[in-house]
Parts: C-alpha cells; sequence; structure tokens
C-alpha cells in the first residue's frame, strides 16, 4: 500500500508559502506585477491574486486543494484571492510554531484539538464577530432618493477592487465607466440586486471586449451591440423614427425536409419549376415581411445571395450570421420571440420595435448599434490578453457590489446584534458615533432617519440609538447596502474582537487557543499591506507601533481605523474612499477559518485507481 | 504426454502458516487505513485519483472502495465494507476494524498450536452468543424513548462527518425527510423508502441553508423564459422522446417529382409534431418534461397553451416523479393499435410545480405530488467537496433513520455494546470446558478494539478509559442492583465515562449486530484458507476446440 502517504502540516505550510512567497509582493494599491510565462511564449503580467494562482501547473493535491477552496471563495466574492492564501498561510505557520516544528504522531491529537477548535471557533464567529463589525459599517439605503450616495459608494467600492491591479488612470476610468453603466442598467434602485444577478448572468452579452484602444475610451453605449455589419443597408434606414424589426433564429429558406428526399424531373417544363420553386418561396416569404412593415431582419444564419437580392429590392435592411447568444438576448430585451423557420407565423410577437439603427465603428471592426432599451459596456485595452484582465477584473467588481448589497446572511443577525447593543450602553455610543461620523464624511445620508446632518457636531447618544433601531425596520422594504472601510481595518477589529473572545473566561481552552491564533494571524494581512507601502521602514516606523497606535485608537476611543496602502499612514480609510462590502471580509475570514480546519483534519493522502468522477457518476446511474 | 505436465500448478504456491500470516497482515494494513476516520473526532483522508482529481472524506466506505487493493484477503475485507454499507449503509469502518483483530488474535491463537477450525467454532458460538446478548439486554425500543431517539442515532451517524458541527439541524432534516417518503403496503408493513429522497447540491452559502423540500427537485429549468415559472395544480406528462421535427429514419429516401410537394413533406414533417402536441395538451397537461429536446417552434406551442416545458431532464429523475405524481414515462405516443394517443390516465399530478433560484442555479420544483410523497434535500456548502462529503454523510444518516425506524430499535453507541459484549463473552467463555474456551476469549479481546480506537483518536488515555469501562461493564452484569450501569459508554470529547443512554448516542441495533456477523464471516472465511494457489495467466487457447465463439 505505498499509495497511502500521510499528510505532515509541515507539507501543507510549505505547499502554502511557496503560494504566499509569490503574493506578498502584490498586495494593496502599491503592489507589484508578475509575469507569467508559458510554454508556448506567450506572457501575462498580471497583479490579480486570482490569475496568478490559477495560472500555476500544481502537481501537489493538497496545493489543489487549498487553491480549489480559493478559487470557491474568489466565485463567491469577487475579491479577496491573495488575502485567502495570506490569511491561510499565516494561520497554518501560526499553528506550526506552536506545535514547535515538525509534527510526529503524538502531536497529531493536539492538531485534532485545534482542528475542532477551529471548527467551534466558525460557529461562534457568526455570534460574536458580526455585530461587533456592523457596529463600524455604513448603511446604505439604496432607492431612488437616494441615487447621488450610492452611486458614490458604488464607485468607491469598485476603485477598492481594481485599486493595485492596474494602473491608476485607467482603473479611476473604468470604474467611473462601470459604476455608470451598473446603475444606467437599473431602471429602480430598489431592484438593483436583480439587476446586477442579470447582468452578471448575461455579462458576456453585455461586455465587448475591443483591442487596439486605450483603456481610456472604455465607454458605455446606449442599445445593442451586434458584432456584425449590414448584410444590406437600406439607405432610409435611419430616417424611420421607429424601426420594426424581427429576429431570426433559422433560415427562413431552409425548406426541404429534414428526412432524405430528392427531386425527380422528368420533362423541361419541370426543371424551369424547380428551378423557380426557391426563389419564388423566398419571394413570398420576404413580401410577407414587408408587408408587415418590418425593415430589418436579423438572422443567425446567413442568407444567401438570391435572398438578400430580394431582400435589397424591397427595401429591408439584413445583419445576418450573429451569434446565438446575441439573438436570444435581443429578443429578450425587445421582448419579442424569435422566428423559427418556415413553419411559423409572423405575427404581433415576433415584431419589435428598435428607435435606431445604425453602423458604429468600435475598435477596428464596424458593428450595428440597434437602438432597444439596453445598455452595452465597450471596454477597450491595447492587448487582447490585457482585455481579458479587464473583463475579468470588471466582472469580479460587479460581484463585489452584489457582495455590497446581498447581505442575507447578516441581516437576520442584525437583531441580535441589537440586543447586544442593549447590553452595552457605553461602548454602543463609542461606536455609534463613529460610524455616524463615517457617515457624515462622505455623506451617505440615510433618506427617512437622519433628516439633518452636520458633519462636526455629534448628537446626544439616545438620539443616536433610535436612529440606529429604526434601521433593522426598514431593512424588511429597502434594499440596503453595507459597506466598511478597508485598508486592515477590518483585520484590527476582527484581532481585536478574537482576543477579547480568548480572554473571556467562558471560553473554552480549544476555542480560547484557536481565537487567539487566528487573532493573531488575520494581522498579516495589514502587516503585509504596510511592508509595501511606500513609508520608510524605520525602528520607528515599525508596523508594531502601527499596530499599536490603532489597536489604542480601537480600545481607547473606540475610532477604528486602518493603514493606507500608499503612504503606510495611519487613518480613516473611509476618507480616502477605501470601501469594501462587509460580507465579502466576513465570508473571507470564514472561509478561511474553514479550510485550516479541514487541512488539519487530514491524516492521509491515498491515490486511488480510475476517475472519482466516474465512480461517482456510476454511483448515480445504479441507484 | 507429459504427465509432469498434469501435476504441476502454473503458478505460485503457498500453504500453511505463512499464507494466514500474509492474509492476516494484508487485513490489518487495510484496517489501519481507515482506522483513524473512526468516531466522533476522527481524521478524514484526501483521495486523489489518476487525473489528480481531489476528495477529502471521512466515510470507511468511500475510502475503501476507491482504494487499489491487489491482496486477496484484503479484497474480502474490501468487499466487507460494501457489503455493511449496503445493507445498513453505518459501521463500514468499525466492520473492517473488528474483522481484521478477529484475524489478529486468531493468527495469535494458530500460533499457540490451535487449530482454525476449533477458533473458526469457537466465533462463531461467540458471534451467536453476542448477536443475543444484544437482542435481549442492549436494545432499546424506539416507542420507549420516542422521537428523539431517532435523531439522536442521526446525530451519532453524523457526528464524525463535517456536518458533525451542525447535526441538530440535519438529523431533524433526516428525519423529516425519512417520514415524508413513510409507505405503507397492504400487510401494513411500513417502508421508508430513502432512495426517494432527491439529494441535490448547490454550493454558496453555509451549510445551515440547506433545505427540505416536500416534493421533487429538479436540477432543470423551463426551456423558454417566455413560459410560465409557477403552474398551480400541475398535470404533469413525462416523456422518453424528443420534440422536434419528425424525420426519416436512416435509409429512407424519398422521391417527389413537382418541388411543391417538397414544401409539402416539410409542412408534414411539423404538423406530425404539432399534432402530438396537441394530443399531449388536450388532456389538460401544463407540465411537459422530457429526456429529450424540444426545438424552438415546438416551444413556442407550449408558450402559448402557457405550460412548462423541460427538456434534457435526467431519464431517473423522470422514473421518480412518475412515480410520485402517478405519470406513466412514455417511451412513444403510439399504442397497441399503432395509432398515436394521450390518454389522460398518463397524466401525473402535482399540487404545485414551480422554479425557484438556489444559489447560481434555478431548479424546478415538483410540490405536493399527488400519489407518493416525496422529499428532497438541497444541500448548500461552501464548495463542491463539501457538498459531496455532505451527500455522503446525509446518506449515511437516511440509511441510519431508516434502519431504526424499520427495526424500532436502538443501542446505545460509544463503545457501550462492545465493552458489554467483551465482558459477557470472557464470562461467558470460561464457563465453557471445551476449547473452544480460548477462541471466545479472543473474540471478546478483540471487540475491545471499537472503544480503543475510539479513544485513542480522540487523543484520550486508551488504556485507562477502556479499564474503566470495562469495570462499569463487569459490575453491572455482576451485581444486579447496578444493571444500570450496562448503558456506560465512552464520552469522547471530555474523555470520562458517561452514560450514554441518558447523554442520546445511538446507534440503531441492526447495525451492530450485522456489523458482528459480517465481521465473524470475513474473518472465518480468512481464517479458513491454508493454501493459496496464484495462477500465472491463462495461456491463450489456440485452435481448441470449442472456443470457436
Amino acid at each position: 500500500m505505498q499509495s497511502v502517504v500521510p499528510l505532515e502540516l509541515d507539507t501543507c505550510l510549505s505547499l502554502c508559502s511557496t503560494l504566499e512567497a509569490l503574493l506578498l509582493d502584490s498586495i494593496g494599491p502599491n503592489g507589484l506585477y508578475t509575469m507569467i510565462t508559458t510554454s508556448d511564449d506567450s506572457t501575462l503580467i498580471s497583479g490579480d491574486g486570482y490569475t496568478i494562482v490559477t495560472s500555476l501547473m500544481l502537481s501537489h493535491p493538497v496545493a489543489r486543494l487549498i487553491v480549489d477552496h480559493m478559487k470557491s471563495h474568489h466565485g463567491k466574492t469577487g475579491d479577496n484571492a491573495k488575502s485567502f492564501i495570506l490569511q491561510l498561510t499565516e494561520i497554518l505557520r501560526h499553528v506550526s510554531l506552536k506545535e514547535g516544528g515538525s509534527v510526529t504522531c503524538g502531536k497529531r491529537q493536539q492538531l485534532t484539538e485545534l482542528s475542532h477548535g477551529l471548527a467551534e471557533l466558525h460557529s461562534v464567529l457568526e455570534d460574536k464577530l458580526v455585530p461587533e463589525l456592523l457596529k463600524y459599517c455604513v448603511f446604505t439605503t439604496v432607492s431612488e432618493q437616494n441615487r447621488g450616495s450610492v452611486e458614490e459608494l458604488c464607485l468607491k467600492i469598485i476603485r477598492t477592487n481594481l485599486a493595485g491591479k492596474f494602473n491608476p488612470r485607467s482603473s479611476k476610468h473604468v470604474s467611473e465607466v462601470l459604476c455608470k453603466f451598473i446603475l444606467e442598467s437599473c431602471s429602480e434602485l430598489s431592484q438593483l440586486d436583480k439587476t446586477l444577478l442579470y447582468l452578471l448572468d448575461h455579462f458576456e452579452e453585455m461586455v465587448i471586449e475591443v483591442t487596439n484602444e486605450s483603456v481610456l475610451s472604455s465607454r458605455i453605449i446606449n442599445g445593442a451591440i451586434l458584432t456584425r455589419d449590414f448584410a444590406y443597408k437600406s439607405s432610409n434606414l435611419v430616417s424611420f423614427p421607429q424601426i420594426k424589426f424581427m429576429v431570426l433564429n433559422t433560415s427562413f429558406e431552409t425548406i426541404t425536409p429534414n428526412s432524405a428526399s430528392s427531386l425527380q424531373i422528368s420533362s423541361t417544363n419541370q426543371l424551369l419549376q424547380a428551378l423557380n420553386f426557391k426563389t419564388t418561396y423566398t419571394q413570398t416569404f420576404i413580401e410577407q415581411v414587408k408587408a408587415q412593415g418590418i425593415n430589418l431582419i436579423v438572422s443567425a444564419e446567413a442568407l444567401s445571395e438570391a435572398a438578400l437580392y430580394i431582400c435589397r429590392k424591397q427595401d429591408i435592411s439584413v445583419i445576418h450570421m450573429v451569434p446565438a447568444e446575441q439573438i436570444a438576448h435581443i429578443a429578450h430585451i425587445a421582448q419579442i420571440r424569435t422566428f423559427n423557420g418556415p413553419d411559423d407565423v409572423i405575427d404581433e410577437s415576433t415584431i419589435g420595435t428598435a428607435e435606431f439603427c445604425h453602423s458604429v465603428l468600435i475598435g477596428n471592426s464596424k458593428y450595428v448599434n440597434l437602438g432597444i432599451s439596453t445598455k452595452q459596456l465597450i471596454l477597450c485595452s491595447p492587448t487582447k490578453g490585457l482585455c481579458r484582465q479587464w473583463y475579468t477584473a470588471v466582472h469580479n467588481a460587479m460581484k463585489c457590489i452584489l457582495m455590497w448589497l446581498n447581505h442575507e446572511q447578516i441581516i437576520d443577525l442584525q437583531k441580535l446584534a441589537k440586543s447586544h447593543e442593549q447590553g452595552t450602553d457605553l461602548h454602543e455610543s463609542h461606536s455609534t458615533t463613529c460610524s455616524l461620523d463615517q457617515k457624515g464624511d462622505q455623506s451617505t445620508e440615510l433618506p427617512d432617519e437622519s433628516c439633518s446632518k452636520d458633519k462636526t457636531g455629534s448628537r446626544p447618544p439616545s438620539e443616536m440609538m433610535h436612529n440606529r433601531d429604526e434601521m433593522p425596520d426598514t431593512n424588511s422594504q429597502h434594499l440596503h447596502g453595507i459597506s466598511i472601510q478597508g485598508g486592515g481595518a477590518v483585520e484590527f477589529l476582527t484581532s481585536k474582537i478574537l482576543s477579547d473572545i480568548s480572554l473571556s473566561p467562558s471560553t473554552s481552552s480549544a476555542l480560547s487557543k484557536t481565537s487567539k491564533l487566528v487573532a493573531e494571524s488575520i494581522l498579516c494581512l495589514p502587516r503585509s499591506l504596510y511592508a509595501n507601502s511606500f513609508i520608510s521602514k524605520t525602528a520607528k516606523n515599525s508596523f508594531i507601533h502601527v499596530q499599536n497606535r490603532i489597536e489604542s485608537e480601537l480600545s481607547t476611543h473606540g475610532r477604528l481605523k486602518g493603514i493606507d496602502g500608499k503612504s503606510g499612514r495611519v487613518c480613516n480609510l473611509v476618507e480616502l474612499d477605501v470601501v469594501e462590502p462587509i460580507l465579502a471580509k466576513y465570508l473571507l475570514i470564514c472561509d478561511v477559518v474553514k479550510t485550516a480546519q479541514e487541512l488539519l483534519r487530514i491524516d492521509a493522502v491515498i491515490g486511488v485507481k480510475g476517475s472519482l468522477k466516474d465512480i461517482r457518476d456510476e454511483e448515480t446511474d445504479n441507484d | 504426454m507429459n504427465t509432469q505436465q498434469a501435476l504441476t500448478i502454473s503458478g505460485e504456491r503457498t500453504t500453511g502458516d505463512t499464507v494466514r500470516t500474509q492474509n492476516v497482515m494484508a487485513a490489518a494494513s487495510i484496517a489501519n487505513i481507515v482506522k483513524s476516520s473512526l468516531g466522533p473526532v476522527g481524521l478524514d483522508k484526501m483521495l486523489v485519483d489518476d487525473v489528480g482529481d481531489v476528495t477529502v472524506t471521512n466515510d470507511g466506505a468511500t475510502i475503501l472502495k476507491l482504494l487499489e487493493v491487489e491482496h486477496p484477503a484484503a479484497k474480502v475485507l474490501v468487499e466487507l465494507a460494501d457489503l455493511q454499507d449496503q445493507e445498513v449503509g453505518d459501521g463500514t469502518t468499525s466492520v473492517v476494524i473488528i474483522a481484521a483483530e478477529l484475524l489478529k488474535n486468531a493468527d495469535e491463537l494458530v500460533k499457540q498450536k490451535i487449530h482454525p477450525t476449533t477458533i473458526i467454532s469457537g466465533y462463531r458460538l461467540a458471534c451467536k452468543e453476542a448477536c443475543k446478548y444484544i437482542q435481549e439486554q442492549m436494545t432499546i425500543s424506539t416507542e420507549e424513548l420516542g422521537r428523539d431517539c431517532i435523531i439522536n442515532a442521526a446525530k451519532t451517524s453524523m457526528s464524525s462527518k463535517l456536518i458533525g458541527r451542525d447535526s441538530d439541524f440535519f438529523a431533524n432534516m433526516v428525519v423529516d425527510a425519512a417520514q415524508a417518503v413513510k409507505t405503507t403496503d397492504s400487510k401494513g408493513v411500513t417502508k421508508y423508502p430513502i432512495k426517494a429522497i432527491n439529494i441535490l447540491k448547490a454550493h454558496g452559502r453555509s451549510a445551515l441553508e440547506s433545505v427540505l423540500v416536500q416534493g421533487y427537485a429538479l436540477n432543470c429549468t423551463v426551456a423558454s423564459q417566455a413560459m410560465p415559472k409557477r403552474i398551480q395544480n400541475a398535470k404533469i406528462a413525462c416523456l422518453d422522446f424528443s420534440l422536434q421535427k419528425a424525420k426519416m429514419h436512416l435509409g429512407i429516401h424519398v422521391i417527389v417529382e413537382d418541388p411543391t410537394k417538397l414544401d409539402a413533406i416539410r409542412q408534414r414533417e411539423s404538423d406530425i409534431t404539432k399534432e402530438r402536441i396537441q394530443k399531449i395538451l388536450d388532456t389538460g397537461v401544463n407540465v411537459i418534461l422530457t429526456t429529450g429536446g424540444i426545438d424552438d417552434l415546438c416551444l413556442k406551442y407550449f408558450v402559448e397553451a402557457g405550460a412548462m416545458g423541460v427538456r434534457r431532464c435526467k431519464k431517473q429523475d423522470l422514473k421518480r416523479i412518475a412515480k410520485a405524481t402517478g405519470a406513466q414515462v412514455l417511451v412513444t405516443l403510439a399504442n397497441l393499435e399503432g395509432e398515436e394517443t394521450f390518454e389522460a390516465s398518463m397524466v401525473g399530478q402535482a399540487e404545485e410545480v414551480v422554479q425557484e433560484r438556489i444559489s447560481d442555479d434555478e431548479l424546478l420544483l415538483i410540490k405536493g405530488p399527488k400519489v407518493r410523497s416525496a422529499a428532497s434535500l438541497i444541500l448548500r456548502g461552501a464548495n463542491d467537496f463539501q457538498c459531496d462529503e455532505m451527500e455522503r454523510s446525509v446518506h449515511d444518516s437516511l440509511c441510519v433513520v431508516k434502519r431504526v425506524l424499520e427495526s424500532r430499535t436502538v443501542v446505545p453507541g460509544g463503545g457501550t455494546v462492545e465493552a458489554a459484549l467483551s465482558i459477557y463473552l470472557e464470562n461467558l467463555a470460561t464457563s465453557l470446558s471445551s476449547r473452544e474456551q480460548l477462541a471466545i476469549a479472543e473474540f471478546a479481546n478483540s471487540l475491545l478494539i471499537i472503544p480503543k480506537t475510539l479513544a485513542v483518536n480522540a487523543a484520550k488515555d486508551s488504556i485507562d478509559l477502556v479499564a474503566k469501562l470495562r469495570a462499569y461493564h463487569n459490575t453491572s452484569q455482576v451485581q444486579a442492583e447496578h444493571a444500570d450501569l450496562k448503558w456506560c459508554g465512552l464520552d469522547l470529547i471530555e474523555g470520562v465515562v458517561r452514560d450514554n443512554k441518558a447523554a442520546g448516542v445511538f446507534e440503531p441495533g441492526i447495525c451492530k449486530i450485522k456489523c458482528l456477523k459480517f465481521a465473524t464471516e470475513a474473518a472465518i472465511t480468512i481464517l479458513r484458507i491454508d493454501d493459496m494457489i496464484k495462477l500465472a495467466a491463462a495461456e491463450k487457447p489456440d485452435g481448441h476446440p470449442g472456443h470457436g465463439h
């Protein structure tokens, strides 16, 4: 049985460290890029953790397991790929230190205990961490009245998400465009989450990649873009105030039966008839189309020359060979159904109307812009590889916004948070002030509750309590976004909360051990953020000092501060517009803890014959 | 003729003690692999396949099934685990560990010049007595303890798994699911066909957001956006053919003289399908599930009729849906007379069919089927690994719940039964004057491997704990006033001995009995072997008569 290999903690740690070493320098807005070269000499330069890690060829199964966990986390949040690996490595490192280097058989049991402690910690996180975190969060009602502040916050979140991955000027431009795109696609802001889901589902149709143009020329275009040119464009197409169009899924010219058939001709007359048959058919069809007042045909399949000729004669514009996905997308937006070949009938449900339809030049290609009620995002970039990166980055940024809105996991807990608050009035008043201050800073006003707000004046705590108490009620009707400042602030806060848990006398020994461990290791993120900043690292400026300052600020004044990734200053990151969705941060901690727990639980790697997938499939077939 | 040839064996031959020792070692090495995954604090194994796919699991049956095993004795053990998995669904790890331990101890006895047949008969006797003892002394009726004990049994089975943390939640869900599919046949026998419980996995969100749906969940969506997403009082047709333009079979060639006839043929082709759809819709059907495709034109007819059309369903799902709703899965519309008909009796009914978004996917839920209740579990987990492992754990728990519900008895877990049996059998052994005495004593001793392994895995002092446990059980069996001590078992989190009946650690009695029986049988099978012949690969018989085909 040489295929059974015991799994040592050191192996996991060294695998993680290798991954970590790759990413360490690319953390934060000052992060450096990594160049990836493939065997066929194509290169890619990226600062995106996900791109870097997933481009690696990993041979060790544990490494693949770790990366798969990271992928699944990234898939949900669209962010935090680097932080995930970093924190996981740090936790394993601390575990290893605690156990004093290499782990022998006897120590396996201590690992088991730690693994159970982590599991326990995971269940505690929800009750203890979330309410504390929520105190420092900014709540934004997403509704039409509040459009301005929603827009501002969206922009900030996208910018934070894109920071460090590309050069600042293009990130700024793209985030502005993207923010506008998201908000304009959304007719009613209270439906923003649904709009985002729709955009993410139809991302490929909504976003068009264009190479050989500067990133700064990325823009939004009204109406849908069909990535084909006109096969025939009628000269007076532009003159119509409303263009009636139909979308064809299959060609209307396929009039031969499905069954194999051949035509037997025995006379000249028949030959003529046969020759004319198809043309006559097409002609009748197009005449029928014309009779319905249709001026534009959008077809998925190619139209024959003859058909085009007839269309030209009837003055019907044609766009053909349009990708099937775009056809479906257009049909969906225009709320019409596609026309399915000769047996279908043309009626109201197949005819759509567009406000305009004209050729546009995008990049080097000529496309058609069809004026239906949708928007299209054009992402420009000098090279194809870079374009792809922008494409994924934009996709991830959208997920990030979704995370900001999608907080069902936390919303129930808010009531819980309230019950906690009543117990700790003193602390509460501090933190409320803080969160209100933040709101004042960026003028994200809550329209109903906070009627008047002056930036300097702080109101009596009682009123604030009232203010906060109202929020959960409105949550039930309105869509809310919950965000928190970035720059390691969350990590400092989490670290503090976890150390409090570990010190509390009521916690079990395993929990106390692990929460201390996680509290220490979570600080690796601000540490590397600080290390990558421009500040001169003298003894006076060492991370320990910074850590001390932030922690004392937090415990004495209840003010949450973070590290500015650029300058290395300690400040309130909200002032610098570094904002992150809280759910993503919370999920990060949860997922890292879970992964670490799972890794500690594994005691052997077993090689098996065949493929696991096959065996799984077999099982489902059998029963 | 070479007479020498007929007597020699074309292969290797091993005999006597060597083969027995080899077999025992092979069995032990198999047991060693799964040993550390036993119990509430057991560890997981990571399985890696040829292409590098990774699975992390704690399930003994899964690990052993995938192992690359060549040794015949080891194979017996792997098959043993599989048997236990099929018969009971739980206790796969323990059955392997016990069998290996029985073998190890038997080997010791053989080395002390006790004949294997004596050991075999001793083991048989011990097993019989043990099963009798479990049935008479250790079982607790579920009526006595109520629903709680069923939930506790489910909790015990999942305690070692990934979902052990949330065992309260999942145990309730599993019990509800099992009860939802309860059927009673004409003889009044209630059955819990847990195969009728459909388990779907969706990643995203936490495990606690898994849901139990009273009905059937189908991992498909409606074929067109324009179709309704919710239909009350659904009438369901299950079809096992595509709704596409009719097409002549290969080899049939149509020859026409008039080109307009071509059009007529085409027209007819699409009309055939249209007529079929019309026949189906005429019976009031508003949900059409098919294993094949539905082409765009046919979709149009469904959309116009306000019906739901679902294509590319799995055949397996369709069969179960048909069973639950009372529909018939139709392979063709043609009846015995050769005409195409669709009758109302082929339609299944359900209270509601609705498409809901769960995580990233949309699922079709068939709620309140008419004929037979169905249940579906939608498991949520952080990623695919977790979902897969959850599915395995939930399946095991379902098996346990089914066994408990059907047999109506439970036994306390945590090494209680094994410790009690070991004391009982030791006492029994001393009362016998034959040679079997030694074998029975060894059998008793072998059973202690379960509490021992449990304690070792939990990082507790196994010698101390097992000694204490035995002392309690001895007291309970010797002194009648302390009979209550027979429920004592291990608490592996705290590392103490406690009353496991009060603590609610239960396993189905049938699981323990089968486990002992199977382990004994497997041990005996291997023990009986005293000669192993490994044949060389057979030479190809060329031109041999009778091999013509």
